[in-house]
């Protein structure tokens, strides 16, 4: 068997906020590509095969359960986003002390909530109107 | 051949010290930045437009698409999208995944499939923007 040494196991640590986030920010990558991308195909493939297969579609996305799916993909989305570009500021070499980046780790958190809150919020009045 | 330890060597885990990995490395942490900032306006743009138009008729879904802006915009986004999900998917199964036959089958499905994914919203995009009418 192969016994070449790995890193540490992770359930020997306890969890925190950064290590929490950075997990968080593959998971979101991971249903963002795999379930994201499948409804973006979804809708656009619908709209190409013509107005009847549309309006199925367009029922199914617009029920409920989907309208919440629809959310939490928002939220995964602005947190993926929003994380990345703390990614990409530390790849400059900004924020990768303790404080600063717990301050933006939750600053993320809050943002992303906000966002996605806020992004529904247009969407639903848009809607009624 | 390559720049493996004897001790690497051995345990067969050559295949990852290979003189060419440490360019294609650098190429991959490259693009995957890269298209992260494009995505950064490409996204929030693609989010918010698209569930603002969750209650579109065919007609006006359609029409919004044709629209030459709309068309390159979504175009990039999606091509971009598709790249830099291959890449992420990419590097969590290298981390993850220490088999190196595994591997090898999760990289090509997650190749094949980005790839198949990134063709078929092209096609539908250029189906509503140029075919039907």
């Amino acid at each position: 068997m192969d016994k070449t040494p790995l890193s540490p196991h992770l359930q020997v640590y306890r969890p925190q906020l950064t290590s929490v986030l950075s997990i968080s920010h593959r998971a979101t990558g991971v249903v963002l590509s795999v379930a994201g991308t499948a409804i973006i195909l979804y809708w656009l493939i619908a709209i190409a095969l013509g107005a009847d297969t549309y309006s199925e579609a367009k029922e199914i996305l617009g029920s409920l359960p989907a309208k919440i799916v629809l959310f939490g993909w928002t939220g995964a989305f602005y947190y993926h986003l929003l994380n990345g570009v703390r990614h990409l500021l530390w790849d400059t070499g900004w924020g990768l002390d303790l404080p600063t980046a717990y301050k933006t780790g939750y600053g993320v958190l809050i943002f992303s909530i906000l966002l996605s809150i806020s992004t529904w919020a247009y969407v639903l009045q848009k809607v009624v109107s | 051949m390559g720049i493996c330890t004897p001790k690497g060597c051995v345990m067969s885990i050559s295949f990852l010290s290979k003189p060419k990995a440490a360019n294609t490395g650098t190429n991959h942490w490259w693009w995957q930045r890269a298209t992260a900032i494009c995505l950064i306006p490409l996204s929030i743009w693609f989010v918010v437009s698209v569930l603002g138009h969750i209650n579109d008729d065919h007609a006006a879904a359609s029409n919004w698409i044709k629209s030459i802006p709309v068309t390159i915009l979504l175009l990039s986004f999606m091509v971009t999208v598709f790249y830099h999900a291959k890449l992420g998917l990419q590097v969590i199964a290298e981390d993850y995944v220490h088999d190196a036959s595994t591997l090898k089958t999760i990289l090509f499905f997650i190749n094949a499939s980005m790839i198949l994914g990134g063709l078929a919203s092209v096609s539908a995009i250029v189906v509503i923007s140029f075919i039907i009418p």
